[in-house]
């Protein structure tokens, strides 16, 4: 009796043997280290730290980033265009119109009053001019000098420009216009870009 | 243009026609309420627009003498000579609230004050400085 329990203990102990070469043999040949797939405490205290600061984090500065860029994301419309003169009352001899644009400059939010040259060409077409001299920045006047006729000169420097806007001397731009809308009658101004009909 | 758009390297360039300075005096005494600086400073600016937005490109606003009115007066003259001294071949002293005579600012080329628009409607304050600037320009030129 005994000497059969003998036998049987030597054979389970030869098979885990058996069993334990195995798979030593198959970690051998795959050349991978044993991989712990469970996570421990410190990592999952880590991660569970690192994204709840993360979340808090994001929760408080989202929203002051978008509210600071706020005004950068704002779609301008049309109401970037300010009625200003009756079309009818235009002519090819310029003519001086005042009006009043709202600018948002960032969050500063201010009324400029400003002025623009408008006429219109032979083939009917309406401009409006800048009167911002591409010199230094003072103000032009069309047609307020003898030696210079029919012509905008700038009071400061001497620079005078065509009817068109083009520069004759001292500045080396010409005039900047506004953008043009014609609407139920009436023209519009918008943003000032540089000149267009100057060739 | 105001003092504080130009700087060192642009100077050198810009002095060439930037030939007038603009002395602004606001008149405060101290005993003026908080709204009442507002009030006048407000003044001030809207009398410097009719000098500075057309003649950006060749005058330059100077820092403004805000406490004291006619009794300064000798300070200011001193000031425009030595404007003139460094370089600047017309002076103008403008003013909302001080009528400054002229005959106590003798080193400024042009005083422009309450008294001088006085008989011009809203319009006509423009068009009178306007003419009025470039008579001295031409006058002096």
């Amino acid at each position: 009796m005994i000497n059969v329990i003998e036998m049987v203990n030597e054979w389970s102990a030869k098979g885990v043997e058996d069993c334990m070469s195995n798979q030593h043999d198959e970690h051998e040949s795959s050349h991978k280290p044993p991989i712990r797939k469970e996570m421990s405490r410190r990592q999952f205290l880590t991660y569970t730290l690192g994204g709840a600061t993360a979340f808090m984090v994001g929760g408080v500065t989202l929203p002051m980033v978008r509210f600071a860029v706020d005004p950068i994301l704002q779609k301008k419309g049309e109401g970037a265009f300010v009625k200003v003169a009756e079309i009818s009352k235009i002519t090819s001899e310029p003519q001086e119109f005042s009006f009043e644009l709202q600018q948002q400059d960032g969050w500063y939010s201010s009324t400029a009053s400003l002025t623009a040259w408008i006429r219109k060409d032979e083939s009917g077409n309406i401009y409006a001019l800048s009167p911002i001299c591409k010199h230094l920045g003072c103000t032009i006047g069309w047609n307020t000098s003898k030696d210079y006729p029919d012509q905008y000169l700038c009071p400061c420097h001497g620079a005078h420009y065509t009817k068109d806007g083009k520069q004759l001397a001292v500045a080396s731009k010409p005039l900047d216009e506004y953008k043009v809308m014609l609407k139920d009658d009436w023209v519009y101004l918008g943003e000032v870009v540089p000149n267009t009909i100057v060739k | 243009m105001k003092f504080s758009e130009i700087n060192k390297d642009s100077w050198g360039e810009l002095c060439l026609y930037l030939d007038t300075c603009l002395i602004p005096v606001t008149g405060l005494n101290g005993t003026e309420s908080p709204y009442e600086v507002v009030r006048a400073l407000e003044r001030l600016r809207d009398m410097m627009d009719l000098v500075e937005i057309p003649f950006k490109g060749r005058i330059v606003t100077y820092p403004s003498f805000q406490y004291g009115k006619e009794e300064i007066a000798q300070y200011i003259n001193e000031v425009c000579h030595n404007v003139k001294r460094a370089g600047f071949a017309y002076v103008i002293v403008i003013s909302a609230d001080v009528n400054l005579n002229a005959v106590q600012l003798d080193n400024a080329d042009l005083i422009l004050t309450p008294s001088a628009f006085s008989e011009f409607p809203e319009g006509g304050k423009q068009q009178f400085t306007h003419e009025i600037i470039q008579e001295l320009w031409q006058r002096k030129g």
